[in-house]
């Protein structure tokens, strides 16, 4: 992961290209390079996906390629691996040139990373994003740990998530998604195909 | 505890003037009317506030006079209790309407005093916890009369540690390290 030095508003963020394909995400004015995935995560991703499919319209998932302005003293932007979306933010997207959910709109039924190994990765998705998310008011956030064999589900409850931890037989169970079936260790297999 | 139904841009809450001396947050693009504080709660605050002048200078310490804006869905400002400036912050304020906005540093310190009632207690405990922490204010507290009990968020990592002091504990800060008083001590104020 590398780090610039300049700082950027998000109106420079958006209209930043530097030719390559490098996706960054925008913390507190500063290009951060999303580390290309382990494969395993990205099946993991994909696989979730799937099983979303099944249960709610197709537009209403993102995989990988909408992202999420967080205000702050610097903008910040994220680039969750899995969001999905209410008919509301759906509408409030659908025509935009770029997928993105800015700070006006309404915010997303769901929100899904996978970690990726390393402090830095973890600390981004368990502590900064689960705040951010938080006081952006997505009411359910699950990070999907494959190194740690756990889903924590995150449900905002007044303002504050409540942690509910997930493993091995346990079903994922989600207040935004009662419908969805699926064990911790039928999800995380997807990553040890 | 009020609550208006137009929906305020940031700048149309800073210019908002209904005659009145009424106090309003902005949530998420509302007006919410603050509810006056117990005296009990209030001297909570300000004996706190006469605390910190021992130990930091005047112009750092807001003690229900400055604003913050966070983070929400719409633009959200808080009115905490108290706050401890940096020199930083206190200069980026200056001389212009006492508010922190989103382009300004961080306080050091952001201090409520919890008042009865779920919504109150939701407020300081769960909503702010959340808001103050994406903002990146690196210490919270929230000192509650009725559970007798003083809660110390540390940002690490972006995230909140909690720490729950009772009675004879001391109140330990990393903002202001020097700071002794005990909880007993400081609710104390509001039993006088």
């Amino acid at each position: 992961m590398g780090t610039t030095t300049k700082k950027f508003t998000l109106e420079e963020y958006l209209a930043y290209d530097d030719g390559t394909d490098i996706k960054y995400e925008l913390e507190d004015g500063e290009l951060v390079e999303m580390s290309a995935e382990a494969n395993k995560n990205s099946r993991i991703a994909t696989y979730l996906l799937l099983e979303f499919a099944k249960l709610i319209p197709f537009y209403l998932i993102c995989h990988k390629d909408t992202e999420i302005v967080i205000p702050g003293n610097f903008a910040r932007v994220r680039y969750p691996d899995l969001i999905i979306l209410t008919e509301e933010t759906f509408a409030a997207i659908r025509h935009g040139k770029r997928g993105i959910i800015t700070q006006d709109m309404p915010s997303p039924a769901l929100v899904i990373e996978v970690v990726s190994p390393g402090k830095a990765n973890e600390e981004r998705d368990y502590r900064y994003k689960r705040s951010d998310y938080a006081a952006r008011g997505i009411p359910e956030y699950w990070i999907i740990d494959p190194e740690r064999k756990q889903v924590a589900v995150l449900r905002l409850v007044d303002g504050l998530y409540a942690e509910f931890i997930f493993q091995g037989s346990n079903a994922i169970a989600s207040t935004s998604f009662p419908e969805f079936k699926l064990t911790v260790s039928q999800l995380l297999a997807a990553g040890e195909v | 505890m009020t609550t208006t139904t137009k929906k305020f841009t940031l700048e149309e809450y800073l210019a908002y003037d209904d005659g009145t001396d009424t106090q309003y947050e902005l949530v998420d693009g509302e007006l919410v009317e603050m509810a006056p504080e117990t005296r009990g709660n209030s001297r909570i605050a300000l004996y706190l506030s006469l605390e910190f002048i021992k130990l930091i200078p005047l112009h750092l310490i807001c003690y229900k006079d400055t604003e913050i804006v966070t983070i929400g869905n719409r633009p959200r400002v808080r009115l905490p209790d108290l706050m401890i400036l940096t020199e930083e912050l206190s200069a980026a304020i200056g001389n212009s309407r006492a508010t922190v906005t989103l382009d300004m540093p961080s306080p050091i310190l952001v201090v409520e005093v919890v008042s009865s009632g779920k919504t109150n207690r939701d407020r300081d405990y769960r909503y702010k916890r959340s808001e103050y922490a994406a903002r990146g204010i690196l210490e919270y507290w929230i000192i509650d009369p009725e559970q007798k009990q003083v809660t110390v968020l540390t940002l690490v990592d972006g995230f909140y540690e909690e720490a729950v002091f009772q009675e004879d504990n001391s109140i330990p800060s990393a903002a202001v390290p020097e700071f002794k008083l005990t909880v007993s001590q400081l609710l104390a104020a509001g039993e006088v």
